[in-house]
């Protein structure tokens, strides 16, 4: 399952910027310094759409996914 | 008055590039005060933000920075503040000593993130040859109707989660332990796919780059086959910035 996506590639690592926007949405919704804790009286309350968390709650949907995911695979040492 | 977009803040020294641009398109520019300095553009607050391309320029300007040779205390994606004299003031003279401390502590670093992913199956495949019963069930159940083998198959997939997050967690130290040697500090990140083996922040000394990115080949090269590693950044240290955060690279 190759990325069609031009990224450069240099020996067993693949290296990009973070330029897909799950890396992004990763960074710089969860992370980063919270201006709210520096500032008060002239913040802009400005509307965020929400993005949906890519967030793997262990559930009965998950294990559904799971038993169907390892059909697909035969068994094999460890090596292969 | 104009709104500002404030991405983030730095030494009031740093040059901008050229040509840099925000959200909207909006030229980049630095509001100074003292030492400091905030990384802004103008914003027209008329509407929500949050499409992926307010995602990506808020992004792309912070990772601007960042491979350029620029410290810089990145914001958290929405922070708009009233007006360039605001920010001079109320951002950057109120908060001067604790957003200086963090500039000097995080100047020469940078933020490389290590991605694992099980390359095509691999971990199913070592799950599968590990856990007898996981195997032993899924035969059982093999051909039989979905509606039939409803509870069997949420036990298979608890069982595969169970031995998958088990495999993660190994993984991520196996990872860690490669790696940290080069760091200074690090942080792990929640996986957030079945299919990820590590996800994990570092920071980096400049002058240890080099080293701490052979060894990222190394471990890659070892992995070769079971998982495939991305490096990405260097980035600003979202990961580190809130004092404290992080744990000590041994």
């Amino acid at each position: 399952m190759q990325s069609p996506v031009a990224q450069r590639q240099q020996g067993a690592v693949d290296r990009s910027g973070a330029t897909a926007l799950g890396d992004v949405v990763e960074l710089i919704l969860d992370k980063g310094l919270v201006i709210d804790a520096f500032v008060r009286v002239s913040l802009i309350g400005i509307e965020v759409l929400s993005i949906e968390a890519r967030i793997v709650v262990a559930s009965v949907d998950t294990y559904l996914r799971y038993a169907q995911a390892i059909n697909g695979f035969s068994v094999s040492g460890g090596t292969s | 008055m104009t709104a500002q977009y404030v991405y983030g803040v730095t030494f009031a020294a740093t040059v901008i590039p050229e040509n840099l641009t925000g959200i909207d398109g909006a030229a980049v520019t630095l509001v100074t005060h003292g030492r400091c300095g905030a990384v802004v553009s103008d914003l027209n607050a008329g509407r929500p933000l949050g499409t992926r391309y307010d995602l990506l320029a808020h992004e792309n300007v912070l990772a601007s920075l960042a491979r350029g040779d620029t410290p810089v205390l990145p914001f958290r994606f929405g922070a708009a503040m009233s007006g360039a004299g605001e920010v001079a003031g109320e951002l950057l003279s109120d908060n001067k000593e604790r957003l200086l401390a963090d500039l000097e502590q995080l100047a020469g670093r940078i933020e490389l993130v290590v991605k694992g992913r099980y390359d095509n199956g691999s971990a199913y495949r070592e799950v599968l040859a590990e856990e007898p019963e996981i195997l032993e069930i899924r035969e059982r159940i093999q051909g039989l109707p979905e509606d039939s083998t409803y509870n069997e198959r949420v036990h298979l997939g608890e069982l595969v989660a169970i031995a998958m997050a088990a495999k993660q967690a190994a993984d991520g130290e196996r990872l860690v332990a490669a790696l940290s040697p080069y760091a200074e500090r690090l942080a792990t990140r929640a996986t957030a796919r079945e299919d990820e083996a590590a996800n994990v922040a570092f920071l980096v000394e400049r002058d240890r780059r080099a080293e701490f990115e052979k060894a990222v080949e190394a471990l890659g090269e070892q992995w070769a086959g079971r998982v495939r590693l991305r490096l990405l950044g260097p980035m600003p240290p979202y990961d580190f910035v809130s004092s404290g955060s992080g744990q000590e690279a041994a």
